[in-house]
């Protein structure tokens, strides 16, 4: 039989796993293919293809055969035959004979500085391990699945220490790379994968000798350097804002899929409900375990897990991953309005306000979606994915303009998806285009990837900055909306805040005076009927806490100073005299002189003030952060666990209290 | 005023990675420890009923977050609304001892909290199940100069648990179930529903020490 139709006719749009008759067919036409010419395209498309369907590679000896092809590895050793199968059926990817297994232990580069994470990581990993027995139910693991079988607790206790040595050197040849939890996950599935089942497993016990334990580990750390380079770079940049804007991705899609799933993520998200509905940032934190991972924390079954990974690196992109997600939370509609509390008929006309938003966080999160996924659920998801992607291209969207082309084509230039990862262009091209990424001998400079990082951050940086001002300016116009509330609905407020505030101590903290319940013995006294009167309250609370928002955000930036300085670290308090004394882009301290004043003056005062201090200074606000962002690099703080980015919306919201204790 | 509706505690656990966080939720909601846990990546919560004060029922919703650093900015999305913050850290790590500061700190920089000065922090020490000879050497001393620095110092209670041998662990979340319900009646009153007793809640705020749990 053909397999291009074998490929077509069985696997497409079928909604159950297949029987064990149908699955050894696709693993036999999945192993003709490796046998074939892998470097043309036909065969490469192909490989795709059978990956993506209905249960994936079926078993990993094939895995090990076809993700390298579908990663666009080069086998070294064939490089210059380039005639002929890259996976010759004697010998397969990689001989064992390479200098290769001496540098394993990598004991003479310098370490690099995330190693104790990654340590106590290894520690908590291969828990995947303890649900296999309990999954070996057939016709799911057909017997020539043997891998499943492999471990005792001493297999796991060997599996650690390869997991060890593979994170550590990864990150000791790339020390420019950022290491971050989750990233364990990802080299313990590849691991596993390059498992090589032994003949005799009693023998194998008793040897201590790690070398005759069969794993690939070239193999394995081959695939691991490419999924890295190509594909998890984003998230191992120093700030994790990139990751965050590829979870953006997330909301991104529902809003052109379905609207109400859409509606419910962005009406309860902190910042539209912070920002009084002005504002919604797309941020999807819930996400993030999935997207790092590639699913493998959040499905509790590793055939799942597999069968994710081979249809994932067959569009060779992470944005599929991300389609995934969004497939998910669609095949789950249901269940997640459910667990939020709402009735399905009430659904189009909901009162955002009544939903608990820890409820959505729950419901959206991969615990509810993934934990205990059947099998049939998992097709249904797989398919999903393949249609949505297919029907629903990022440029095609009808928000890319404010979204994925502003946060990738406007910012991020450098972004995997735009390059090594884009899912918009020939894999070939991928491959060959960006293969000086990867760099031959462990121990040379890998000049390219760190130059790409160090331009791939200040990218991301630029983003951030840009995203304060942004933030300033959405307060602006709060600040106008809600004035002119309040003009409208309590005339002469302002006497009585006056006196009121007369009686408060002046050592009060400005928090504590936003926050007194004078704004609610004001605002209460209203002749307005029942219903006018709820919505008056709504509006006249959130005008308070939007005035504690303006003035923290005003002085966000100084805030961010503040943040620095609890830092307690030097080179901050460098930082922060370079920004007031040195540089073109200076802030005058001048200006800011009128904030010690906090905590005699009445509020309304202080708003007044404040947002003219403001003004001034987020004029200069880009370009302070740029200028200091260099100095930053310069000093070689980047990997020393600062990050503009990570100063946040919440962050400079709050660092108020800097001048309250 | 609150005693109708079901009381919704939130709490948040803080800690730097590989303290027992996760351990500490699990023991306490499920009562259970296993060497096995995933590493955490985000934050995820568990909820558990529990009587206080004797007839009070409450629902603790606890908070579970990723220790490591660069998962710190994620705070914003989950602090909001908490009623109580553990800081936790390990009795064999002095690291993360010395660390419980700049937690708190982070905390309060993205939690929003209405009352900063008095929000509610509880200190736990865990894994006192390891023998004497890993722990921090002089711990009760160095314990004690962070609870009492005059400057920032984090004077709130402290629990010694094993969330491995289950020692201690109810009774820290009992104090914390009882610091978070205290927080929440505060909130109550200065935010959500407005009633008629305008005077007495500005005196319970502005007294300030309503939420000082005497330790
Ligand atoms: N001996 C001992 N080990 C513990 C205890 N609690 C946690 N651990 C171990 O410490 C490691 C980290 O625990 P985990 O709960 O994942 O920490 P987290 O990162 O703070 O969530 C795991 O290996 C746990 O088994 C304890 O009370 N005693
Ligand atoms: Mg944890």
């Amino acid at each position: 039989m053909d397999s291009d139709t074998l490929g077509k006719s069985l696997y497409k749009n079928e909604e159950l796993p297949l029987n064990d008759n149908i699955r050894g067919l696709k693993a036999k036409a999945i192993r003709e293919a490796t046998q074939r010419n892998t470097n043309s395209d036909e065969i490469l498309e192909l490989l795709s293809e059978l990956s993506r369907s209905t249960d994936g590679l079926i078993n990993n000896e094939l895995r090990s055969k076809v993700w390298p092809v579908l990663l666009g590895i080069e086998d070294k050793t064939k490089s210059n035959t380039s005639e002929g199968s890259l996976l010759d059926t004697n010998g397969g990817l990689f001989t064992n004979a390479s200098p290769f297994l001496d540098e394993l232990n990598c004991i003479d580069l310098p370490p690099h500085k995330d190693e104790d994470q990654v340590k106590l990581d290894i520690q908590r990993s291969f828990t995947i391990l303890n649900h296999i027995q309990s999954l070996q139910h057939p016709p799911y693991f057909p017997s020539e699945n043997s891998y499943t079988t492999i471990v005792s607790p001493s297999d796991v206790q060997n599996l650690k220490k390869y997991l060890s040595n593979l994170i550590i050197k990864l990150l000791r040849k790339y020390p420019c790379l950022n290491y971050y939890q989750g990233y364990h996950d990802i080299a313990s599935v590849i691991l596993l994968v390059c498992y090589i089942p032994g003949n005799d497993t009693e023998d194998k016990e008793k040897t201590e000798n790690d070398n005759e334990y069969d794993i690939n580990e070239e193999l394995a750390f081959k695939i691991l350097e490419k999924i890295t380079l190509f594909h998890l770079r984003d998230y191992m940049v120093h700030d994790i804002a990139l990751s965050i804007d590829h979870l953006r991705l997330i909301p991104t899609l529902l809003e052109n899929l379905d609207i109400e799933l859409f509606e419910l993520i962005k009406q309860t998200s902190n910042c539209y409900v912070q920002s009084d509905g002005l504002y919604y940032d797309y941020k999807f934190y819930q996400g993030i375990s999935s997207i790092l991972t590639m699913f493998s924390h959040d499905l509790s079954n590793l055939t799942q897990i597999l069968t994710v990974w081979d249809f994932s690196l067959s569009y060779n992109s992470v944005l599929i991953n991300m389609y995934l997600y969004t497939s998910a939370l669609l095949i789950f509609k249901n269940r997640i309005f459910e667990k939020c509390n709402v009735e399905e008929q009430d659904r189009e006309d909901l009162d955002y306000e009544d939903i608990d938003s820890d409820l959505v966080h729950n419901a959206i999160s991969p615990t509810n979606l993934f934990d205990s996924l059947s099998d049939v659920d998992l097709i249904k998801i797989l398919n999903k994915t393949r249609n949505i992607v297919q029907d629903f291209p990022m440029d095609k969207l009808t928000n890319c303009a404010d979204t994925f082309a502003n946060w990738f084509s406007e910012y991020n230039k450098s972004s995997v998806l735009l390059n090594t990862s884009n899912l918009y262009i020939p894999k070939r091209e991928k491959f060959t285009k960006y293969r000086n990424l990867i760099i031959n001998t462990i121990g040379d400079d890998p000049i390219e990837l760190t130059k790409l990082v160090d331009l791939q951050d200040s990218e991301i940086s630029r983003q951030t900055s840009d995203d304060l001002a942004f933030q300033h300016k959405i307060l602006l116009q709060q600040e106008e909306l809600n004035n002119s509330i309040m003009t409208d609905t309590s005339a002469g407020q302002s006497d009585m805040f006056a006196s009121d505030t007369n009686t408060l101590h002046t050592s009060l903290s400005i928090h504590r005076i936003t926050s007194s319940m004078l704004f609610k013995k004001l605002f209460s006294r209203e002749d307005a009927n029942e219903d006018d009167k709820k919505v008056i309250r709504r509006r006249k609370d959130s005008w308070v806490s939007r005035n504690i928002y303006k003035i923290s955000i005003t002085i966000g930036f100084i805030g961010i100073l503040v943040h620095f300085l609890l830092k307690n670290n030097p080179q901050y308090q460098n930082l922060l005299s370079k920004l007031f004394n040195g540089g073109r882009n200076a802030i005058p301290i001048g200006k800011l002189s009128p904030l010690v004043i906090l905590n005699y003056e009445p509020i309304n005062t202080i708003t007044s003030e404040l947002s003219t201090i403001g003004d001034e200074i987020f004029g200069d606000i880009g370009n302070a952060f740029n200028e200091m962002f260099c100095f930053i690099k310069e000093s070689e703080m980047v990997n020393s666990g600062i990050s503009i980015g990570q100063v946040g919306l919440g962050n400079l919201k709050n660092t108020i209290y800097g001048f309250t204790t | 005023m609150s005693s109708r509706k079901k009381t919704l505690l939130k709490v948040i656990i803080l800690g730097d990675s590989g303290v027992g966080k996760t351990s500490l939720m699990q023991q306490f909601v499920n009562n259970k420890f296993s060497h096995q846990y995933k590493a955490t990546i985000g934050a995820d919560f568990l909820t558990k009923e529990i009587i206080i004060d004797n007839n009070k029922p409450v629902t603790l919703q606890i908070w579970d977050t990723a220790g490591q650093e660069r998962f710190q900015s994620l705070g914003v999305a989950f602090y909001r609304g908490a009623d109580c913050c553990v800081l936790c850290f390990d009795v064999t790590n002095e690291k993360s001892l010395n660390n419980l500061t700049s937690w708190k700190d982070e905390f309060l920089v993205q939690s929003n909290v209405s009352n900063p000065q008095d929000f509610p922090f509880i200190i736990i020490g865990n894994k006192i199940d390891v023998d004497d000879s890993k722990k921090i050497p002089s711990l009760q001393k160095k314990l004690h100069n962070i609870t009492h620095n005059q400057l920032g110092g984090l004077n709130y209670p402290v629990f010694e648990t094993s969330a491995k041998d289950s020692i201690n662990v109810e009774a820290a979340f009992e104090v914390i179930a009882k610091m978070a319900l205290q927080q929440e009646e505060l909130n109550a009153a200065s935010g959500g529903d407005v009633n008629d007793d305008y005077n007495d809640a500005i005196n319970i705020h502005l007294d300030g020490e309503s939420s000082g749990c005497g330790c």
